[in-house]
């Protein structure tokens, strides 16, 4: 019988489970809005014009699904990693293995979200790839009124 | 939008290029070279650059925009498995159907097929209605 194979994840990885991570700002903008809806090749003028968005019962340019803002960056502080991100493996391939994105309310251009992410599973996988490293992290949005307006659960592929 | 079960949703097809890849990389802040760089992605076992699985997931998101508006940007649920790599040159076809309408909300079954019929992704969205 084979011998089963050493495990990649470890007690330090583990007790990472459900710890909260600092929050981090994201700005939503008109600007990053439309070039989101740009590169994704949306027609839909809500995503480009700013009235007609508001005519359409708006606050503004809406953010288009899957796009919640940028990280406000400063050179001053350490770069966030996304959370997905494990640099204590000895995979060095990440992929994206799956997403799980839900809305409670609309983010629109002018918002600003505070986001906190934390690991929810870790596990082991063989699979087309070879030996991979499968972690599930799930980020809370809540904008700049504390309302909670989006969840998204992101399962990461490392191999 | 007719929620009867089984209904369709009108598909969202597109081409994809490698610069519609290029603009996402920046667009969404992912500069992993699988995506962007021909050479360092021949190197991998993709043989090629692949689309970034949010790229695609936009196409499933343009199409239930189209059938839902507001209550899918302020409400809606995406859950869905990357299947397969897209590239570029593919055709790629977001499409679905309704498989459950109750109490207020209508559950989608959302695939994005290649040319080939391939799946590349697939999974339900969730909308009030």
């Amino acid at each position: 019988m084979a011998q089963p194979k050493a495990s990649v994840i470890t007690d330090k990885m583990r007790a990472e489970i459900g710890v909260e991570s600092e929050p981090v700002t994201f700005e939503v903008d008109n600007t990053a809005c439309r070039m989101f809806a740009r590169a994704v090749g949306y027609t839909d003028p809500i995503y480009f014009d700013e009235q007609y968005a508001k005519s359409k019962g708006y606050r503004g340019i809406p953010a288009p699904v899957g796009f919640l803002g940028h990280v406000v960056y400063n050179p001053n502080e350490p770069q966030r990693l996304g959370g997905y991100v494990r640099t204590d493996t000895p995979f060095k391939r990440l992929l994206n293995g799956g997403t799980d994105i839900e809305y409670f309310e609309s983010v629109c251009a002018g918002d600003v979200l505070t986001a906190t992410s934390k690991l929810i599973d870790l596990s082991e996988r063989e699979g087309r790839l070879g030996p991979m490293l499968v972690t599930v992290t799930e980020s809370t949005y809540r904008n700049q009124d504390g309302k909670l307006v989006a969840r998204a659960r992101g399962t990461g592929i490392q191999y | 939008m007719t929620l009867n079960v089984g209904a369709e949703l009108t598909p969202v097809v597109v081409e994809l290029t490698q610069d519609k890849i290029d603009r996402y990389a920046l667009a969404g802040g992912d500069g992993n070279p699988l995506h962007t760089d021909p050479e360092f992605a021949a190197k991998t076992q993709f043989g090629g650059t692949i689309a970034h699985g949010m790229l695609i997931l936009a196409y499933l998101s343009e199409m239930m925009t189209a059938a839902f508006g507001r209550a899918w940007l302020s409400g809606g649920r995406l859950k869905v498995r990357f299947k397969a790599p897209a590239r570029p040159g593919d055709t790629v076809s977001a499409v679905g159907h309704v498989v459950r309408a109750e109490g207020g909300r209508a559950v989608c079954a959302v695939e994005c097929r290649n040319q080939r019929d391939e799946v590349l992704v697939s999974g339900e969205a969730e909308v009030a209605t």
